[in-house]
């Protein structure tokens, strides 16, 4: 039968089929459920066609047969391919979530030096130069008296001198103080932007790698279900098991002989001539395993 | 190593496996000419059994420090140190043959072969790593060996298997089968019945791809002695013009005489030289069939499984069936629906299917 036909079918069932979590079956009750792999579908569905197709008479030529295996293989080298894209990219993914990891460490304490500076610069700002006009206005007031007192002059005059000298110094403050906070306004509004240029950058490295990170945990998609492994019950199980472990004992007698050290004595280890291992032929010049 | 949680399955068998995602069981077929890895995760993949080195400081500078791999290196031979670590479906040097250097730099390649066949398998960061590889059936302890130690250092756990063995575990056809595996070096014969065949039951012959590419080059110097061509031309003309049913296309190649691009037909060269592995092949069957149970010969004879590369050739299980019935007087020959993937599946299956506790043990 198509094989794409199966894979459509499969596809269409997979489609169909809601998702339930472990953790809810539990809850559930559930202990065991029931499972129907994508070999098993298909293995049935192959049934139910030939029976059908027998029922019906049918038989389908050669060349068709072969044309929708070429059909279904073309596709499954489609889906290789894109599966081997995909796997580019979630390894490119896994290296992009190290560096953002790494990027991300940065830009949290850039922001947070941002933020600093930002609360230092509202704080402070025309506080300082209140202070150092404060004492200009105390010395000047100072100075200036004592050297009009001592040339006798009339204490009127004095006061009127040092209302002109706090009158400018008073203009003088207010000019420095719009100038200051014009360019402390400025400074905040670029660390307000720095920050929030941060905070966007953080936000996009957050989701770059819950994105890198959600792709890793689901790891590559099957393409192909190779089945269940060889199970009590399947046609010729005890069969197969019992060549299993004959190819199992070959590798460990292989093994041991390997392993053997080179001055032991053993044919094997010295490179000549040994017993076959699984043979009775006592074969000279190499020795032949089974497998 | 923990026993995985199936093992704990109830009313499972605790040795039979059922899946574990912290497992990678990877089938290898590791051939002379090309090298073919299934793995199952689902992906397949194949590769000329080809590795270069950048020759000097500006092929690395233009190629890159590490090695090259199978098409690449037919791109950019002329700037690599070009291996073919692989001879007779065995590691080159591993039966001391040649000279100590020139073995280790084989070994190496080999090991880089299977270190990038495993990578193609994109086994995930953490999971272990179960290798089954197909061998030729007689290889020696010491080609096993150099086998073993170049799949090391890559995998968790190696097992090999004979590679007729392994095809024919992959299609289920343990009994009563006779299996070819026409690989480039060799073609292995096997045959299956119902146990593990042990020595009587394979026999390695030379008369196999490469046997095909010498033969081919021989005929076509014969009959055309003004042609120039390489071993990488041949080889990329028998891939696409090998046919020897009644109905084969010509062979005609674009090859160069006395340096201008000629029209050359070859396809007589090419029905000779392909057909040439059929009588050495017949002639083991023939031994294979000879020294069985005489009851279950006629079963045999038309049970025959035509697998490896060579069954590319188009027609061949036709020919070979035709050789049969001439001189062992009938038999019906199948050949695999994927040659390239036939061995790697079968041995993908048998790690698939291998208790997990047997590959704890080898580990």
């Amino acid at each position: 039968m198509s094989r794409k036909l199966t894979f459509n079918v499969i596809h269409l069932l997979r489609g169909a089929a809601r998702q339930e979590s472990l953790e809810r079956l539990k809850r559930e009750g559930h202990r065991s459920v029931s499972v129907l792999r994508a070999s098993d579908i298909e293995t049935l569905l192959a049934t139910a066609v030939d029976e059908t197709l027998h029922a019906l008479g049918l038989e389908l030529q050669a060349d068709s047969i072969k044309g929708l295996n070429e059909e279904a293989r073309l596709r499954f080298m489609q889906l290789v391919k894109e599966r081997d894209d995909l796997a580019a990219t979630l390894e490119s993914l896994r290296s992009q979530e190290v560096q953002l990891t790494t990027a991300q460490g940065s830009l949290r304490n850039e922001l947070q030096r941002a933020e600093s500076e930002l609360s230092t610069e509202q704080v402070a700002g025309s506080s300082t130069m209140e202070q150092e006009l404060s004492q200009l206005r105390a010395q000047l007031t100072e100075h200036l008296t004592g050297l009009l007192t001592g040339h006798e002059v009339a204490p009127a005059l004095i006061a009127e001198l040092l209302a002109l000298v706090e009158t400018d110094l008073e203009n003088y403050r207010v000019l420095v103080a719009a100038r200051v906070r014009r360019e402390q306004n400025a400074r905040i509004t670029q660390l307000q932007r720095r920050i929030e240029k941060l905070r966007r950058k953080l936000e996009e490295s957050d989701l770059l790698l819950a994105r890198a990170r959600a792709a890793g945990a689901e790891g590559l998609p099957f393409l192909a279900d190779i089945g269940r492994p060889l199970q009590p019950g399947d046609p010729g199980y005890q069969h197969k098991r019992e060549l299993l472990e004959e190819i199992f004992k070959l590798n460990v007698e292989l093994q041991r002989i390997i392993a053997a050290p080179a001055d032991s004595g053993t044919p094997a280890a010295a490179g000549t001539a040994a017993p076959p291992v699984g043979s009775t032929d006592p074969q000279a010049g190499s020795i032949r395993t089974n497998t | 190593m923990s026993n995985t949680n199936k093992d704990k399955q109830a009313g499972h068998d605790p040795s039979v496996d059922a899946g574990d995602d912290g497992i990678l069981w990877i089938g290898m077929d590791l051939g002379t000419s090309r090298t073919a890895i299934a793995s199952s995760n689902g992906l397949r993949a194949n590769t000329y059994s080809l590795v270069g080195y950048p020759k000097d400081v500006v092929s690395r500078k233009l190629l890159g420090d590490g090695p090259l791999f199978g098409a690449d290196v037919i791109k950019h031979r002329l700037s690599l140190d070009v291996y073919r670590p692989l001879e007779g479906g065995v590691i080159k040097g591993s039966n001391d043959e040649g000279d100590a250097k020139s073995a280790e730099a084989n070994m190496r390649a080999a090991r880089d072969l299977v270190k990038h066949c495993i990578a193609l398998a994109r086994p995930e960061k953490d999971q272990l790593i179960y290798a089954v590889i197909g061998t030729p059936a007689q290889a020696s302890v010491k080609n096993r060996k150099a086998i073993f130690d170049a799949a090391r250092e890559e995998v968790d756990s190696a097992m090999v298997a004979s590679e007729p063995f392994t095809v024919a575990y992959g299609l289920d056809q343990l009994t009563d089968t006779l299996v070819i595996d026409i690989g480039a070096g060799t073609a292995d014969l096997c045959r299956m019945h119902g146990t593990m065949p042990n020595e009587e039951d394979q026999i390695t012959i030379t008369a196999a791809g490469d046997s095909i590419d010498r033969t081919l080059a021989k005929l076509i110097r014969k009959n055309h002695p003004e042609v120039q061509f390489s071993d990488n031309m041949l080889t990329q003309a028998k891939e696409k013009f090998a046919d020897v049913s009644a109905n084969a296309a010509k062979a005609v190649v674009k090859w160069p005489v006395n340096g201008k691009p000629t029209d050359i037909d070859i396809s007589k060269e090419m029905k000779d030289a392909c057909l040439s592995i059929v009588p050495p092949i017949v002639e083991s069957l023939a031994k294979l069939i000879a020294t069985f149970d005489p009851e279950f010969q006629a079963v045999l004879r038309g049970n025959v499984l035509l697998g490896g590369g060579g069954s590319q050739i188009k027609g061949l299980g036709d020919a070979i069936a035709a050789y049969m019935d001439a001189h062992l007087g009938g038999g019906h020959v199948t050949t695999v629906e994927e040659p390239v993937y036939a061995g790697a599946n079968g041995a993908l299956k048998i790690a698939h299917d291998m208790p997990n506790e047997f590959w704890e043990q080898l580990s």
